[in-house]
Parts: structure tokens; C-alpha cells; sequence
């Protein structure tokens, strides 16, 4: 059957176009019937599809981390129910030691059979608003993991086909928003319900064997395309160091080995796991760089298990990127997983910037960190809120042809949105001063950073709020890269006691017309209240720039300085610029 | 006497038209699109027509009772960067909406050398003004007309032609964006957009990225549409040209020039709504519409009756407030490149060879493989003679570059154009899975139809692959968007955001009445008579929380939340699943629309009475498919009458299309000349 040979690569195209359409529509199905934020409007969700071994052939692309992290937590619930894994069961997984990128993502793993066989995996996971915790959302100030809200082990969420109402109200009656959580994680199941079928379908399709065949030649051929690209980069070692501040000051370190077609990626010389969240359990550590080689080095190769089979990683156990339970690692996701982002960048740019093939893949850092501001309080009908704000207003790194992109969001996460400043005002008692560019902020080079972003805010039609902020990112800026220079840090500040509700007739003013006590914040603080009259300001960071400053088409300075982005000042300060 | 209906729809590279003649034949032609001369196109269009009625233009335009007129004159303006200089208004503090543009979505990508796509309107001519309104559509702080003054200035010394204006909760309250465009309006010569006429929705970007958009296309589209006009009234056209919109309807040229944004999907509306007019006369309530041309492969959805809309668009990678038939776009066509990934596996487009080169076969000096060529190497497409016979291709060609393609995989042509058949309609059936399963629509449910240069000969690969059973090929497949053009009405779509409780009947009907007095209001200024206006209600609905709302008709008269709530969660699990529905949650009303419909002249669709018989093909031709050669009868569409019965394996050869039926397949041709496969599982 010569015909059948020579339509073989079509089929396996089909297949995986398949794949990624049932990975895509789990998530539509999530996204649609999901009621929080994260979900909805940030996108901040993953779907997979897995072989019956398990390992990931698809993943979606919303937030891709996901991807690398459900696979992880499928191989803790194969551990977990060996040979008791049954047509019609569904498990959650919140245990960042099993798998999860923090323990506010809840994934639901689904094995999906045909005819009682086995014939691959579906999975999702999400951000949830609440687990729990000592405080809403994340524990900033835990010192334990069992401060850090209810942690599933793989669980039987799913039992042939009927959810099982015990396991989903032990959930719900240890949440703080069990209404809109109930919504989201019957959407979750909802999903893989849906995939399931469709993965079902699938193998009906072109038979199971068929379906089994193309697996293999998925995650063949996506191993082939990266050690390719990989061997295209020079040979050598690049070293990349990072710091943290939160609680205090912490240093991390990673260095790449690029041998052949593999890429070695070690982090011995971070420093020993922390006392408080900072600390990221190992599948997150692995994730995220996961992430950065997918997109920085892999845009065009569909990532899955074979993908990273080339990139190998060490992290030496008890490190704050390898925790132990129980340190506490709530804030995993955001800030050492997205160290690890920054890490895997800094050390893969200094390899790109060697290929002349790739050189144009290499850049400086993107804005880090997250600028959380979170006020909950009893709005005036008397419903609890909790209202965050926007953490992740970080310009973009400058690339080798290009400048950062203006607030973008870190790195890897690009696809993600922003609400709308008319959605905050209409869910919470909130009136919003100004969002928008933070001027002279983009480090400067041939290429700039983006600029960060900036929004202040205020109470409205209520005097009162618990206000729980932490970020970091104040003391160390985004890195430029090949003489470019560094991103402007970021900030959370507060004005007290201001007379803003008296002056808004006269238009609101903007932050820095604001008399008041002004209180740059510490990246870590005890709940406190926050007035009638008191101004938060936060700002992202900068982008770093790329090469030179002196460097830069003159005409591009002008733009900017035209556009009110860069300040005469800077203009010349930086640029030398006229 | 006037009686005559025309259609015209102006494409990238034809200009389609179609005539109707109540009693008499209907009649199209194409002509080549002039990008620069907007009106030779049309003009040569129009000749064509008229001569194919044995009259001239002006004895054309003089017996016409309704002209009704498509492009994508207003996309290509935006992807050219042809827009008109806009400057741009807002709330103090927010001047980088719409630089900012909502971070990503799914616009930037995965790939970190990506960039957003810069804004619609640059930083340096975006301003502010103190004013403030809240969520309430109170009144915080008033408009400070001094700094309106100081922008105008600014922009004055710009030098710009148009200027948009968005202010944060304008929706709500619209006084203080009114004020500012009485301010800008002014000033001589300035096209100027306000937020809450264009948009009046929550989310000051998107609402901004329309805003912008709608006065970026104002002054060009407006110059565009008036010298239309002023030609055609001065060949003899004496009523008033009509202009479809992305929604659907047509609107009067001075209305549409007034909301050009709303012109960016106009030419395939028009296929969308000739598959509704033939799903109505051909009773088929469910139907999947496709439209393959050069470079893209069009998905729409009828589903009991009604084609699906969305209430945002996307597009130039910004996200708009902007109601438009969902129509769902991939890059696949007849002009779709074949390419080889990595040494290892075959892929097709979404890059297209477009009118030049075109596909190898075409000889313009093509010499990469196209969709076209692999149809061709099959022998499914006619090489004696394409458009009527106009252009002979050259089947070597099409084989060379086949073969080229192939030899890293060591296929041959003919194998290498099996696969590149196969990888496309795969992405369409994609595509259509998209716009069906995705919304727990299951595709065996509906018709097929096929339309476009080379929708036909796709046809059944698609509805075998889907389950479908029935495929149709209209009569007028290759100039369809034209008569859907003709055949459409005036539509005012007039609609209020705001979250309301079902349960609030009171508030709910209060809305309703004051959009339906301002919907009648619109069509009596359009000169509809009130016996020909019609009013359609209908609502966004969804659980408290969610984002994502379900469409549900509403009926007139009293509201009735009961009914309301039933339709909701009844529509509700039946798109996400039985048991999904989270009634405790509550639910609410978020978006009220009322659809304000003026009846114009409509071509009738009068069923020929039909004989049943065999059809006479006029010879044979050899066709490859799965894997063996077969001897497919060849059919001339044009000769083909209500009544033929055809067998595949056959082809049947219309100018600029070509229908392919596989054996196993019966077609028959039915009383308004379309052609009606019937496929078996």
C-alpha cells in the first residue's frame, strides 16, 4: 500500500491539528462557562492532551506554563492510583510537590478510554481566587505550607462519570467565594468531560492503534525540530545570576551548558529555600523554563514532552527553586518560577546572541515581579469583595531588532489581558486616577525596554478596606543585555489622609499632584487598613535595553520624546540626543 | 419603469455583480477590481451587465429600483495604513488605553520577537481632558471646555482629518462626550467619531480601538462612497445607493458613511445572507455556509433559521465593539502554497500564491504548488478552460511543481497532491468544527453550502468528514456574496450594556421601549414606511460573574423574566452540557438589542417546476481519487435543468467553478437551478 506510506505525514498532521483543537475547544469550554477573572478575562488557565504513559503531546498555549506543570501532576496521579486508574474517573491536583505551578492552580486530570482501553489523557488547571489560605488568595506572610489553604494529593473527583458532590464540597466549604469557585471548577470538569468525547471520537476516527502510532511520531518529530534549532546555536557555557527582594535580599544562579543538540541547565548556586513564599517547588521551577526555551527558542515547534526531551535540568533539592514541604511556596508562580523565566533568558540570550542564524531570538530582560495590591472589605450592599489590581504592568525586554514591547506582561505570558478599568469600577467600590505608560522607565539601548505601566486608585462609596500588598522588583530593575541598559524598578506607594474626594470635582487629580504622607512600601507587610482619601500608585518595571543607547536611530529618540514617553532630559542623559 | 435589482461586491481582485429581473433571467458578471480607480471596477461590472440585458448603463441605472453595493474598499484602507491622520480625545489618566490595547490576548503570540500591533492612533495625538463620570453615570467632575479648546489647537497644528472621542463610562452617560463633539464639530472639515454613537458598550478599549477605528476610515471611506454616489446619480441611478454592513443589513450611503468601521466585513456578509435566503426557500433551517476563494476559506452558521452573530470582532490585532456575522476565516484557498516543514512533513498555507503569480497552472510564472494544482494534477478542476473558458491552464505545470514539492518526501505529483488535498480540507473541517462542535453543535445536523471559486470542489471531502449529508451548490456559487447583497435589507442594530437582574421586568421593558423608539426612528429617517419596519428584540444573558453571555431571542410585548429564564438556561446546557447550568448563582440581563429591519425590494426566489430525468454529460474525464483513477462524467453547469439527476463519480464545469462528486454520491439540480448533492455516511 505505497499510497497508504506516502499519506502517513498527512495523517500525522491531522491528528496533531486535532489535538490541538481538543485542547483548544477544553479550554473555550472552561473559559465560557468560568465565572473568576483569572480565568476569564487573564486567560490564566492550561489544557493538555497525553499519551496513555502520560506524557503531554499538546498543550494550549494560553498561559504555557500550564502545560509543563499538568504533566507533572498527571505522572503524581498515575503514582497515586497505579493500576486503579478507571474509565470515568476524573482526579484534582493542587500540591505544588505533585505537580502544580502553586497551590492556587487546582487542575482536573481525566484518563480517557475506548472500549475499556486506555487511549491518552486530558487535563486542565486554572487559577483559583481562594484556597483557603491564612489570607485571600496568596499567604505572603506564611512561614509553613500549612498556612497556605487545602491541598489535594491527587484526589477522586470524578467517579464513572458522576462527580463526586463529597469531594467538591470539602473544597468548597474551605474557600472563601464558594459560589463563583463552584462555578469554575464544575467548568473545569466540564471541559475534560468535553475533550474526553472528542479525544473518543477521535480515535474511532482512525482506530486507537492509529491514534497510538501518531503519538509517538508527534513527540518524535517535535524532539528532531528542537535539536536542531539547538544545534544550531554554539557550543559553550553561559552563566546568569539573579536577585530577589522580598522579605530580604536573595541571589539565585543558573548556568547553561549548550553541548551538541542538548541544552544542560543548572541552578546550583541558588540559595537554600526561604522562610516565606518565595520558595517554588520543583515542577514549577522546571515549568517555567520550560516556557521561556518553548518561546524564546521554540515558537515555531509544537511544544510537548518530546520537545523539551533535548533540555535537561538540575536543581539541587532544598534550594529556594527545589523546596521541601513544608516551606511555604504560595508565591511560587509569580515570583521564583518567574526568576527561573528570567534565568533560562538571561543564560539562553548570551548563547543566541552568538548565532548569527538566532541572533535576533536574543534580548534583555522583561519586567519581573508582581505588584500586588489586594483590598477586600463589604461593599455598600453589603457583599464581601476582594479587589486586586493590575501586578504585571512590566515592559518588555528589548530584542535584538526590535524594542520591548510597552507594557506587556513578563515574558512568557504575553497573551494575557487586562481588565478594563469600567470593569473594576462596576465590580468593586473602586475609582481609578489614571492607568497608562509610566514615562522614562524603558532602559535605554539601540533597542529600548518597554515602558512600564502605572495606576492609582481610591476607595469609592465605602471609607474603609483591609489592604494586603506585597511585590518585589523595588531594589533590582530588569537587566539590559549587550550594553543596553537597566529597566526602572517598581513601586507601590501610598498617599494618606489626602483631600482627593474633595478635589475631584474639579477633575481627579493625578498621583503626583496629590498632597499627602507618602509611604513607599515594603515588599512585605502585615494587613492593614487602607482610608477613605489614601491613594495607591503602583508601577511596573521597565524593560532592559538592548546594545548601545548611543546606538539608537536618532529619529526613534525623537519619536519618543515626542510621543511624552522619554523626557528631554533623558533624551540627553541617555542618548546624548540633542 | 423601475424594477431592476443590483448587486455589486467589490473584492481584492473582482468586482462581482449580480442583475435581477423579476419575470426574466438573473444575470452576473465579474471585472477586475482597479485598487486605485475605485469606480472602474464597478463601471466595468456595470457595462457588463448591461450588456448581458441588451442595454447601456444609463438604460441600466434608469430601470434599477435598488443598488445595493459591498467592499473591502475599508479593510484594505486599514492593512495599506491608508487610514486619514486621526486625533484622538479621552479622560485624563488614560491616555494609553489604547496604546495598551488590553495587553495581549491572543494578538501577540508565543513567539517573544512578536510585537502588539501599534496603536490606531499615535501617542503624541491622543489628549486628554479633565472630566469624570462613575459607574453610575453620575457626574463627577464636569467637562473642563478649556482643555477640549487646547486639544483642538494641538491637533489643529497636526494637521489632522478626523478625530475620535472616548470617555470612561460614556456609555452611561453620554453629556459630556456629546459636548466635546459639538465643540469638534465645529471646526470645518473634521470627521468626528463619538464612543458612545459607535460603541456604547462597557470597556474603554475595545469601545476606544472602534472609536478610533470608525474616524480613521471616515474621511477616505466618505470620499469613497460620495463619488460613488455622485457617479451613479449622474449615469441615471435615481433612488438611493444602499451599502451593506459587517452585520448584515444595508444601510443609505450618507448613514453608512457615517459608521464605516461597520464596513470591514461587508463583502462576505453578503454570501452569508444569499445561504440564509436559499435555506429559507429551500426549507433547511440548519446550515454550515462556506465560502472558498483564492486565499481564504470563509465559515458561517444558520442554526433554526438564524445566522449566528458575535458582538465583537477582531481584527488588524485590535478587538472591537463592532456586531458582525460570525464568520469564522482561515487561510486556505485555491492559491494556498504547499510547503515542506522541517524535511519531514507537508503542509499548505495559510501563505497564498494570490492573483500573481497564482498558482502554477495559471502560467504567470508561478512555480510553487497551490491547492489549484493539486486539484488540477487530479484532474477534479477543468484545464480547457477556467472563467467561462477564458484562461487555459497548463496541467504540466501544476505536475512540475508538484513533483518539486514532493521529491524531499519522495512522493511523486500525484501523491503530493493527494496530500495537500488532504492537509486542506482537514483545516477546513477544522474550521468548521470551530464554528459548530466548539458550541456543542453537531455539524451532522446541517446542510452544506458550498460556494465560492473553489468551495464545490471540496464539498463532500468536508461533509464526509463531518457527517453531513446533504451538500448544495447555488446556482450563482462564484458571484454569491453579490446577491446576497441585493437580496438583503436595511438593518439599524441599536443596543444598551448595562447588568440587569432578570427579575427587574420594569427596568428591562423600559429599555426596551426606548431603544425601540429610537430603532423606528432611524428607518422612518431612512424613508421606510411603517408597514415595511419591523423591530426584533433580543438579549445577552448570563450567570452573575461570567463574562461570556448567551443570546436569547426576547419576545415583544410584556417582558416575561419566566420565559426569559427558561430560554436562558435551556439555550445555556444546551451549549455547555446537561447539568452545567448554576442557577443559584443568579442571572442577568446584560446587553438589550433591538434589530430595527426596513423591508426594500427583494428579488423573489420563484422555484421552475422540475422535471426529473438524467442529466446529458458531454464527455468524460479521468479524475484520481483515493487512490485509483476513476472515469468521472463531465456535466457543463450552465447547461444542466431543474430536474437532472447526475451520479458520480462526475465533475460539472461552471465558469469559475467546478463541482466534484465522488462516486457514492446522487446530485440532482432543483427548481432554482442549484445543485443538491446527497452523501451517504
Amino acid at each position: 500500500m505505497a499510497v497508504t506510506t506516502a499519506l502517513s505525514p498527512v495523517l500525522v498532521e491531522i491528528i496533531q491539528n486535532r489535538l490541538l483543537r481538543i485542547g483548544h475547544e477544553g479550554g473555550e469550554v472552561l473559559m465560557r462557562c468560568a465565572v473568576s477573572p483569572t480565568v476569564v478575562e487573564a486567560h490564566d488557565m492550561g489544557f493538555n492532551v497525553a499519551d496513555p504513559a502520560g506524557r503531554t503531546v499538546v498543550y494550549s498555549t494560553w498561559m504555557p506554563r500550564h502545560g509543563t506543570t499538568l504533566s507533572f501532576m498527571l505522572e503524581s496521579c498515575k503514582r497515586r492510583f497505579g493500576d486503579d486508574i478507571k474509565p470515568g474517573d476524573m482526579y484534582l491536583v493542587n500540591d505544588p510537590h505533585s505537580g502544580a505551578l502553586h497551590i492556587l492552580d487546582l487542575a482536573v486530570i481525566a484518563p480517557v478510554h475506548l472500549d475499556g482501553r486506555l487511549i491518552g489523557w486530558v487535563a486542565n488547571a486554572t487559577h483559583h481566587v481562594d484556597v483557603g489560605a491564612m489570607t485571600p488568595g496568596r499567604a505572603p506572610l506564611a512561614t509553613s505550607s500549612f498556612q497556605e489553604g487545602i491541598l489535594f494529593k491527587p484526589t477522586r473527583l470524578v467517579e464513572d462519570g458522576r462527580i463526586r458532590e463529597d469531594v467538591v464540597g470539602l473544597f468548597l466549604d474551605n474557600v472563601r467565594m464558594p459560589r463563583y469557585q463552584a462555578l469554575d471548577l464544575r467548568a473545569q470538569i466540564s471541559a475534560d468531560f468535553a475533550a474526553s468525547a472528542k479525544l473518543v471520537a477521535l480515535a474511532r476516527r482512525y482506530g486507537a492503534s492509529t491514534l497510538l502510532e501518531a503519538y509517538d511520531e508527534i513527540l518524535d518529530l517535535s524532539e528532531a525540530k528542537a535539536r536542531a534549532r539547538i544545534a544550531e546555536i554554539p557550543d559553550g557555557r553561559y552563566e546568569a545570576e539573579e536577585h530577589i527582594d522580598f522579605d530580604r535580599h536573595y541571589t539565585l544562579r543558573c548556568a547553561l551548558e549548550v553541548r551538541g543538540d542538548e541544552l544542560f541547565f543548572d541552578f546550583s548556586g541558588t540559595e537554600p529555600e526561604a522562610r516565606t513564599f518565595v520558595n517554588s517547588a520543583l515542577a514549577c521551577t522546571v515549568a517555567n523554563l520550560h516556557n521561556i526555551v518553548a518561546c524564546q527558542l521554540l515558537p515555531d515547534v509544537t511544544p510537548n514532552a518530546g520537545a523539551f526531551r533535548a533540555v535537561h535540568v538540575n536543581v539541587p533539592e532544598g534550594t529556594l527553586l527545589n523546596c521541601r514541604p513544608p516551606a511555604p511556596c504560595s508565591g511560587a508562580s509569580t515570583i521564583t518560577g518567574w526568576k527561573t523565566q528570567q534565568l533560562t533568558m538571561a543564560a539562553l540570550s548570551q548563547a543566541l546572541a552568538r548565532s548569527e542564524k538566532h541572533q535576533r531570538r536574543a534580548m534583555a530582560q522583561w519586567g519581573w515581579g508582581f505588584t500586588d495590591v489586594q483590598w477586600t472589605g463589604t461593599d455598600p450592599q453589603g457583599r464581601w469583595y476582594s479587589v486586586r489590581g493590575d501586578a504585571t504592568m512590566q515592559g518588555g525586554g528589548a530584542r535584538a531588532t526590535a524594542d520591548g514591547i510597552d507594557t506587556a506582561n513578563i515574558a512568557g505570558s504575553t497573551n494575557t489581558s487586562l481588565a478594563s478599568i469600567e470593569s473594576y469600577e462596576q465590580r468593586y467600590p473602586v475609582l481609578y486616577l489614571h492607568r497608562g505608560l509610566e514615562p522614562d522607565t524603558a532602559g535605554p539601548g539601540m533597542y529600548r525596554g518597554g515602558f512600564a505601566g502605572s495606576w492609582s486608585r481610591i476607595l469609592y462609596g465605602v471609607d474603609e478596606a483591609e489592604s494586603l500588598p506585597w511585590y518585589m522588583g523595588r531594589d533590582f530593575g530588569a537587566q539590559g543585555f549587550a550594553g543596553g541598559g537597566e529597566g526602572k524598578t517598581a513601586l507601590i506607594a501610598v498617599k494618606h489622609g489626602t483631600d482627593v474626594l474633595e478635589r475631584l470635582r474639579d477633575g481627579p487629580p493625578l498621583y503626583g499632584e496629590i498632597d499627602g504622607d507618602e509611604e513607599i512600601l515594603s515588599q512585605q507587610m502585615a494587613p492593614h487598613p487602607i482610608r477613605r482619601g489614601d491613594v495607591v500608585y503602583v508601577r511596573g518595571m521597565g524593560g532592559g535595553g538592548y546594545g548601545d543607547p548611543a546606538r539608537r536611530d536618532p529619529e526613534k529618540v525623537r519619536e519618543d520624546v515626542e510621543n511624552g514617553l522619554v523626557s528631554e532630559e533623558q533624551a540627553h542623559d541617555r542618548y546624548g540626543g540633542a | 419603469m423601475r424594477g431592476w435589482l443590483i448587486g455589486i461586491d467589490v473584492g481584492g481582485t473582482f468586482t462581482d455583480g449580480v442583475l435581477v429581473r423579476p419575470g426574466e433571467p438573473t444575470l452576473d458578471a465579474k471585472a477586475l477590481t482597479d485598487q486605485r480607480d475605485p469606480m472602474a471596477g464597478l463601471r466595468g461590472c456595470l457595462d457588463r451587465l448591461a450588456e448581458a440585458a441588451g442595454t447601456d448603463r444609463g438604460g441600466l441605472l434608469a430601470r434599477t429600483a435598488k443598488l445595493a453595493y459591498g467592499t473591502t474598499h475599508a479593510v484594505n484602507l486599514v492593512v495599506q495604513g491608508k487610514g486619514a491622520r486621526t486625533g484622538f480625545i479621552t479622560t485624563r489618566g488614560f491616555r494609553d488605553t489604547l496604546v495598551i490595547a488590553g495587553i495581549g490576548r491572543d494578538r501577540i503570540g508565543q513567539d517573544l520577537t512578536a510585537s502588539r500591533a501599534p496603536s490606531l492612533v499615535p501617542r503624541r495625538l491622543i489628549h486628554e481632558v479633565r472630566e469624570r463620570v462613575d459607574v453610575a453615570g453620575r457626574e463627577v467632575a464636569p467637562l473642563r471646555v478649556e482643555d477640549v479648546r487646547a486639544a483642538m489647537a494641538a491637533l489643529e497644528a497636526e494637521g489632522v482629518e478626523a478625530v475620535g472621542v472616548c470617555l470612561l463610562w460614556s456609555f452611561r452617560d453620554a453629556s459630556h462626550e456629546r459636548a466635546v463633539g459639538e465643540l469638534l464639530r465645529a471646526h470645518d472639515g473634521w470627521f468626528v467619531t463619538l464612543s458612545s454613537d459607535v460603541a456604547p458598550f462597557m470597556g474603554e478599549y475595545e469601545r476606544s480601538a472602534t472609536t478610533a477605528l470608525n474616524a480613521t476610515l471616515g474621511p477616505p471611506l466618505e470620499r469613497h462612497l460620495s463619488t460613488i454616489d455622485r457617479e451613479l446619480t449622474a449615469d441615471g441611478l435615481g433612488v438611493p445607493l444602499l451599502i451593506m454592513q459587517s452585520s448584515g443589513g444595508l444601510l443609505p450611503v450618507r448613514d453608512a458613511a457615517r459608521v464605516p468601521v461597520s464596513l470591514i466585513a461587508s463583502g462576505p456578509a453578503g454570501g452569508v445572507l444569499a445561504a440564509k435566503l436559499l435555506a429559507d426557500a429551500l426549507g433547511a433551517p440548519n446550515v454550515i455556509a462556506i465560502d472558498m476563494g483564492g486565499t481564504t476559506f470563509d465559515v458561517s452558521l444558520i442554526t433554526d433559521g438564524a445566522f449566528a452573530r458575535s458582538e465583537r470582532t477582531q481584527f488588524a490585532g485590535q478587538e472591537l465593539f463592532l456586531p458582525a456575522i460570525d464568520i469564522h476565516s482561515i487561510g486556505a484557498g485555491g492559491g494556498s502554497l504547499g510547503w515542506i516543514d522541517h524535511g519531514s512533513r507537508l503542509k499548505v498555507g495559510p501563505e497564498s500564491a494570490g492573483a500573481h503569480p497564482g498558482p502554477a497552472c495559471y502560467g504567470n510564472g508561478g512555480t510553487r504548488a497551490t491547492v489549484t494544482d493539486a486539484n488540477v494534477e487530479l484532474g477534479r478542476i477543468n484545464t480547457d478552460g477556467l472563467a467561462g473558458g477564458r484562461i487555459a491552464l497548463d496541467r504540466e505545470a501544476s505536475r512540475r511543481a508538484l513533483a518539486d514539492l514532493g521529491a524531499p518526501l519522495a512522493m511523486d505529483a500525484r501523491a503530493t497532491a493527494e496530500g495537500m488535498i488532504a492537509i486542506v480540507d482537514a483545516a477546513m473541517s477544522d474550521a468548521i468544527r470551530l464554528m459548530t462542535v466548539r458550541r456543542g453543535l453537531d455539524p451532522a445536523d446541517y446542510t452544506l453550502f458550498a460556494f465560492g471559486g473553489a468551495g464545490a470542489l471540496h464539498a463532500v471531502a468536508l461533509a464526509r468528514e463531518l457527517g453531513i449529508r446533504r451538500v448544495v451548490v447555488p446556482a450563482l456559487a462564484s458571484v454569491l456574496s453579490a446577491y446576497g447583497i441585493v437580496a438583503s435589507d436595511i438593518l439599524h442594530v441599536v443596543a444598551i450594556t448595562e447588568a440587569r437582574p432578570l427579575e427587574d421586568a420594569d427596568a428591562i421593558a423600559a429599555a426596551y421601549a426606548r431603544l425601540e423608539a429610537d430603532a423606528d426612528r432611524q428607518l422612518a429617517a431612512d424613508g421606510i414606511a411603517t408597514a415595511d419596519r419591523s423591530l426584533r428584540r433580543s438579549a445577552q444573558v448570563r450567570f452573575r460573574g461570567q463574562l461570556h453571555a448567551v443570546e436569547i431571542p426576547v419576545a415583544d410585548g410584556a417582558i416575561d423574566p419566566a420565559r426569559m429564564r427558561h430560554d436562558f438556561l435551556r439555550e445555556y446546557e444546551r451549549l455547555y452540557g446537561q447539568g452545567t447550568a448554576s442557577p443559584q448563582a443568579g442571572i442577568e440581563a446584560i446587553t438589550l438589542r433591538v434589530d430595527a429591519v426596513g423591508r426594500t425590494h427583494r428579488p423573489p426566489l420563484s422555484p421552475a417546476p422540475t422535471r426529473r430525468r438524467a442529466a446529458t454529460p458531454i464527455g468524460e474525464r479521468a479524475v484520481w481519487h483515493e487512490g485509483a483513477s476513476v472515469a468521472a462524467k463531465r456535466y457543463d453547469g450552465r447547461a444542466l435543468e431543474p430536474g437532472d439527476e447526475l451520479v458520480g463519480p462526475a465533475v460539472v464545469d461552471d465558469p469559475g467553478s467546478t463541482t466534484w462528486i465522488p462516486s457514492g454520491v446522487r446530485a440532482h439540480v432543483d427548481g432554482l437551478k442549484d445543485l443538491v448533492l446527497e452523501v451517504e455516511g
